[in-house]
């Protein structure tokens, strides 16, 4: 593992009763690099992505965020290396109705424990950088697909995590606005893995690799 | 406080209507529990209350003749006897009761007494005198401060007496032979003439402070006992008609508490369901927030918190409810309420106890949520 890397994935599977999902994939990532994950429906991308994200464990491999190597982590240990190393963004947004844009931003904030005002702050500046001006009060529902999607990625940022996990974050949104959301997401500058069935998008990002059959190729 | 348990208080939302349906059966166990207590501090602050004026060293003798149309009654000179003869006794005052037509009613209470009686009962006097030793068979007569009468003479049966004082108002006991207040008293040899049944029905006798109520009772009882040929003597003590008094206020207690625990169960149950369904509609929220870095305590937490906060809600609605029927209660039967937060706190915390119980399994259900799962399914 170079010492730049990120995260790193070695040999690891996953497997549901006697189906092999994923299949000794070995994977790292440098820092600020960006990575597609392409593949047909089926293949392992987003388990691939779930294993890397710690949202899943491994049946057989290791994975290693920042240095740590993930193996024996306790749900209280694993939460703290989400939310500070790791940021998501999901296809489906995944915004919580009930709570205001601004609520929802300064979330992971909340829970590493920051201040409500101070998340707030933080999530407002966001927000803004994020051309979500005014939005802070809205709730979700009020704001289009594109909108979301911004307010999203603002959350998966507001921590400064190293790494950014998106899984089609541009599956819900016209091309227009898919655009306009995969620019964002590029000029993050900070380690993408980025999980997509459209391979025009994959090639704008640094490099590509491919699941097939739960096979990384 | 971990930042996760300040997400999950930051996290309650007020319910909806689900959890109102749900909610009733912690309000209806916490009024009951509210009101359980309640009563029963209003029935012990009522019975202190009952024998704060006369004391609780006091004991109370009764002839029950076997034929009530040949009354018998205690000797005449008993009550001086006794102190005597039993060391316990501090005092003895023999009553004699009859019921007369007077000048207001067909019916009018009259007790003949002696100076003792005043002296025992600590009978206060709002103007005049009470009846004393020196008033022998004399027309005297001293109401009841409720007694009704017009004018300084009364007529009781065929005589009229001179009303020589009236008496302040006193809490009702239950060891005397009726409510004092509404009593006219004469003195013993002067009811002779008001009844042809004249006979010491009763005897009010105070004990020494500190003796052994149960054994003097027993004393005064085989005292008494020979004066009454056909028929029994009950003796009662204070200390007894306390405890008969707390021990059937316990009865009803108990039998509130019961249906308390019961309506608490049914609450906590359909608390249970609700915090249920709400992780099964939640799953989605639940996957996110495990995603961003809440762990599974952090999750167990926000449930559990929440299904706390609706019962302590339902509680302080529920204790609300029961105080207030307490007071309703304890204002038509004593007149008096006697406030304490004892029952606020026991209806409030065994709501939260409710919540907490019941609320335990879903909270547990919620941290199990795998997050993959959970995200996939929206």
């Amino acid at each position: 593992m170079s010492h730049d890397d990120v995260l790193r994935a070695v040999a690891i599977s996953r497997s549901y009763g006697s189906e092999r999902v994923l299949r000794s994939a070995t994977f790292s990532l440098r820092r600020h690099e960006s990575c597609a994950v392409i593949g047909p429906s089926g293949s392992g991308k987003s388990t691939f992505l779930n294993l890397i994200g710690l949202l899943d464990a491994p049946t057989a491999g290791t994975v290693e965020i920042l240095g740590h190597v993930v193996r024996d982590y306790g749900s209280q240990s694993l939460a703290r290396l989400r939310n500070r190393s790791i940021g998501f963004i999901f296809q489906a947004f995944h915004l919580l109705p009930r709570l205001t844009i601004r609520e929802n931003v300064a979330l992971p904030l909340l829970y590493r424990g920051v201040s409500p005002a101070q998340a707030a702050a933080a999530a407002d500046e966001l927000l803004d950088t994020l051309k979500l001006f005014g939005k802070q009060k809205s709730y979700p529902g009020q704001l289009s697909g594109g909108q979301k999607q911004r307010a999203a990625i603002a959350r998966a940022l507001i921590g400064r995590p190293e790494i950014i996990l998106a899984d089609e974050p541009t599956g819900n949104l016209d091309s227009e606005t898919a655009a306009d959301v995969m620019s964002t997401i590029l000029n993050l500058n900070v380690a993408l893995v980025l999980v997509t069935h459209d391979s025009a998008l994959a090639a704008r990002c640094s490099r590509v690799v491919t699941i097939r059959d739960g096979a990384m190729e | 406080m971990t930042p996760g348990l300040r997400v999950a208080l930051q996290s309650v939302r007020p319910a909806g209507g689900r959890a109102l349906l749900a909610l009733l059966g912690i309000v209806v166990g916490s009024a009951a529990i509210a009101a359980t207590v309640s009563l029963g501090q209003n029935a012990a602050a009522e019975a202190r209350r009952e024998f704060q004026a006369v004391g609780v060293d006091i004991v109370a003798a009764y002839a029950l003749p076997l034929d009530p149309r040949h009354p018998q009654g205690f000797a005449a000179d008993r009550a001086e006897e006794m102190p005597k003869r039993i060391p316990g006794v501090e005092l003895a005052a023999p009553v004699a009761f009859a019921s007369v037509e007077s000048t207001t009613s067909v019916g009018t209470n009259v007790f003949g007494v002696t100076a003792a009686f005043q002296q025992l009962t600590h009978l206060g006097l709002a103007s005049g005198r009470f009846i004393s030793s020196f008033d022998a068979a004399a027309t005297f007569a001293v109401l009841g401060a409720r007694a009704p009468a017009v004018g300084s003479d009364i007529r009781l049966g065929d005589h009229i007496y001179r009303v020589i004082g009236r008496t302040r108002e006193t809490v009702s006991n239950p060891l005397m032979p009726g409510d004092l207040n509404e009593v006219v008293y004469v003195s013993l040899d002067s009811l002779k003439r008001l009844t042809p049944n004249y006979s010491i029905g009763g005897m009010i006798i105070r004990l020494r402070p500190g003796s052994d109520q149960a054994a003097l009772a027993q004393q005064i009882h085989d005292f008494l006992a020979p004066d009454i040929a056909r028929g029994a003597v009950t003796v009662s003590t204070a200390s007894q008609l306390i405890a008969a008094m707390q021990a059937q206020s316990n009865l009803y207690g108990n039998i509130l508490m019961a249906m308390a625990a019961i309506a608490l169960t049914v609450g906590g149950i359909g608390i249970m369901n609700m915090m249920l369904t709400n992780v099964l509609e939640r799953r989605s929220e639940i996957g996110l927030r495990k995603a961003i870095g809440a762990s599974e305590v952090d999750i167990a937490a926000m449930f559990l918190i929440e299904a706390l906060f609706l019962c302590m809600g339902g509680g302080i609605i529920g204790t609300g409810i029961g105080f207030l029927c307490s007071w309703l209660y304890a204002a038509a039967m004593y007149g008096a309420f006697h406030f304490s937060l004892l029952p606020i706190v026991f209806g409030v915390l065994l709501a939260a106890l409710a919540g907490a119980a019941f609320g335990f399994y879903p909270a547990l259900r919620a941290a199990q949520v795998h997050p993959v799962e959970a995200l996939r399914g929206d």
